[in-house]
């Protein structure tokens, strides 16, 4: 037995802690959900002291207290990619560096500072960046072994890992290293297409659906040259992250014949094929990558992580290619999960705690990980913000009006349990809709959640019912895998509909192109989550509405409004009701219906 | 410990001037096309280690980014950045100056 283990990511974006205990998952949570700062970076005081009270433990009794990455090995790298560089890279080494003069390289006596002492040895431990995604992707997975792949923009020197896991070993076995980096590319092309990075990928991956990957070929030929392994080499003539400020080079649009896209213009049909090319270049890599991690290890299994492993698309494909039995994705895959897997790698690894896999489970308990708040806090949130509410002492009947007001096309804020730790809402936190109602997608986009308005919503849908509407084998817990709707329409082509409606992305996104309108992205796909009764609310949700209607599918939707991070406590809930167009919150067996409350409030 | 001091060790340690090889080699690359893989290969364990011994970073590293945290604000702190980038710079663009710097930085 050995004590609980914390362990922390910061610094960077998505700042995080985790605690563990006897191969257990404890707590974890994302700083940005208490700061209500999206993708704080800060040292994670609020998650450190939640993952602390939930594990009822002392700093001194920690078994040991983890950092996610090595600071000084990256600083090592920032200075000598800067100075190989020269010329005009010291304005990108003074950005790069200053950070860590002033704090990463400091982390230990800010730890110190927080917790007073670092666990029972009064020390803090580091890993590697990579070593920390590729534990976060392995440890908590259903395998006793698994070829491991981590791909994000970079930690130390590593862009690309490839691993295999076996029991509580880990061992990395292939590494591509800065400048090189998919991830960066990815994030280049991001910010050409006018959104912003660390953030705007997933906007670029449901972009792509749009355009034609007609600059597939430019990128082959000029950008990258990629290996029957998968490993890959830029050109750095076209990139700007290794020697300046920017993240593309003049080079870049010289090479593309346009500037970057001004964020927020309306798309030209040249942006909608730049998301298109550079989404089939990163799926042919992973699966090149992930080829060669079977060659190199012969498991049956695949685990990822990694900010691109958050690429679902990508990871969809993947599956569907039949290349490894199972893949696993882990949900946390950007740098917040990095805490998860510093703390599991200690825990398994240095500890040598057993894992307890075999019953087909992951260890993420549904990624149900973060604070919760009794009825009684609930009330007391809904009673200082002068709500009229209703308790429910039923929860079946309760759940059966809610699923009568979805089904007449109601917009429901679901509050329930313990926050998802990781970047998506899985029923705890969840703004919930009827999937079938085909002006669904327009009022939650303009009207609750204020973004842009071509992005597509996602179905959460009973496990038993998946087939029924999506070409998808098995179980996606986490939102992590897209795959085809079944009987939609084909008839409707994309690009001559671009060319028809001037690039006007929202009319051709509320066109009605299945059963499910709601979730139907342009190209016929969802981004789908399966719910059973690991989830238990949501499971009971869906059951109730499809007593209702016989659709036993919703749409669900973080429970943030754009630029925000999604709410934690029953008072971010409630402000987000009352300044969208949420008609009606649930919150713990009390429900609040916008129509009924006070004017003045609102 | 003076800025001075804290920039005379820093030099004098050699970090800025551990311009590897192994960097080079992972830059741009004439016959990139000729090779068969990018991948670097490891086969190492996983695992954590103590802050103190962090990785391969040399002790006096440490001691400089100790002795920075205590003595230096922002602005030094910034200006310290700019002396470093630019002495390794030179140091990079002219091996045969390390003397000349290095005579330099002692009588700083």
């Amino acid at each position: 037995m050995t004590a609980p283990i914390l362990a922390v990511s910061c610094y960077y974006h998505d700042s995080a802690a985790a605690i563990v205990s006897n191969g257990a998952i404890i707590a974890a949570a994302q700083e940005e959900r208490f700061t209500r700062k999206k993708h704080d970076a800060s040292l994670p005081v609020h998650s450190i002291d939640y993952c602390l009270k939930e594990a009822g433990v002392e700093p001194g009794d920690l078994e040991a207290v983890v950092y996610y990455e090595n600071p000084m090995a990256t600083l090592e790298r920032i200075l000598k990619a800067q100075v190989h560089e020269g010329g005009d890279a010291f304005a990108g080494f003074h950005d790069a560096a200053l950070p860590f003069f002033s704090k990463r390289i400091h982390i230990e006596a800010h730890l110190r500072d927080v917790l007073g002492r670092l666990g029972k040895n009064d020390t803090l431990f580091l890993t590697e960046h990579h070593m920390a995604h590729a534990a976060s992707a392995f440890f908590p997975s259903p395998f006793r072994d698994a070829a491991i792949l981590t791909i994000d923009g970079v930690g130390e020197w590593a862009t690309t890992t490839l691993a295999y896991g076996k029991d509580t070993e880990l061992t990395m076995l292939r590494e591509i290293h800065f400048p090189h980096s998919i991830g960066l590319l990815y994030s280049a092309f991001t910010y050409y297409c006018g959104f912003r990075v660390n953030s705007g990928e997933y906007k670029l991956m449901g972009l792509a659906p749009y355009g034609k990957p007609r600059f597939y070929e430019t990128i082959r030929d000029n950008l990258i040259d990629i290996k029957p392994d998968g490993s890959f080499r830029l050109n750095l003539d076209y990139v700007g992250w290794h020697n300046s400020t920017r993240i593309i080079s003049p080079k870049f649009d010289q090479l593309f014949g346009a500037p970057p896209r001004e964020p927020e213009s309306p798309f030209q049909s040249h942006y909608l094929d730049m998301a298109a090319s550079i989404q089939q270049v990163t799926e042919e890599v992973v699966s090149l990558l992930a080829a060669h991690a079977k060659r190199l290890t012969g498991s049956k299994n695949l685990a990822l992580a990694g900010g691109v492993a958050l690429n679902c698309v990508s990871n969809g494909k993947l599956l569907k290619a039949g290349l490894f039995d199972n893949v696993w994705v882990q949900p946390a895959a950007g740098d917040a999960g990095g805490a998860l897997g510093a703390a599991l790698l200690a825990d398994h690894v240095h500890c040598k705690t057993p894992r307890q896999v075999g019953n087909g489970r992951d260890a993420m308990k549904n990624c149900y990980l973060g604070p919760s708040f009794s009825r009684q806090k609930v009330e007391a949130s809904l009673q200082s913000h002068r709500l009229d509410y209703e308790v429910y002492a039923d929860r079946d009947e309760l759940f059966s009006l809610v699923a009568r007001e979805l089904a007449d096309g109601k917009v429901i804020g679901f509050f329930y349990g313990k926050m998802e730790f990781g970047p998506r809402a899985l029923g705890a936190r969840s703004i919930v809709a009827d999937a079938r109602n085909d002006r669904m997608q327009s009022i939650l986009n303009l009207k609750v959640k204020k973004r842009e308005s071509f992005r597509p919503f996602a179905p959460v849908v009973l496990l038993e019912d998946a087939p029924g509407y999506f070409d998808l084998a098995g179980a996606s817990p986490y939102m992590l895998f897209v795959a085809d709707v079944l009987n939609a329409r084909k008839d409707l082509d994309v690009a001559e509909l671009i060319q028809q409606n001037d690039s006007n992305l929202y009319a051709i996104a509320n066109l009605s192109r299945s059963g499910i309108p709601a979730v139907t992205h342009v190209n016929n796909t969802a981004r789908i989550q399966t719910a059973d009764e690991q989830s238990p609310f949501f499971h009971k949700l869906l059951r109730a509405f499809k007593e209702a209607t016989r659709h036993g599918i919703l749409v669900n939707t973080s429970f943030n409004v754009r630029g925000e991070p999604i709410v934690c406590t029953p008072s971010d809930a409630i402000l987000c009701f009352l300044n969208t167009g949420i008609d009606i919150l649930v919150i713990e067996d009390c429900i609040a219906y916008k129509d009924m409350q006070i004017t003045s409030i609102m | 410990m003076t800025e001075k001091e804290l920039l005379k060790n820093f030099y004098r340690d050699g970090l800025v001037a551990q311009v590897s090889e192994s960097y080079r080699n992972t830059m741009r690359d004439a016959n990139a096309s000729s090779t068969e893989s990018y991948f670097v290969e490891r086969s190492q364990q996983a695992d954590i280690f103590s802050f103190t011994t962090a990785g391969e970073a040399p002790a006096p590293f440490a001691e400089f980014v100790n002795g920075l945290d205590a003595h230096l604000d922002t602005a030094s702190k910034r200006a310290l950045a700019d002396r470093i980038f630019r002495l390794a710079m030179e140091l990079k663009s002219d091996p045969s100056q390390e003397l000349s710097i290095s005579q330099y930085m002692y009588t700083l």
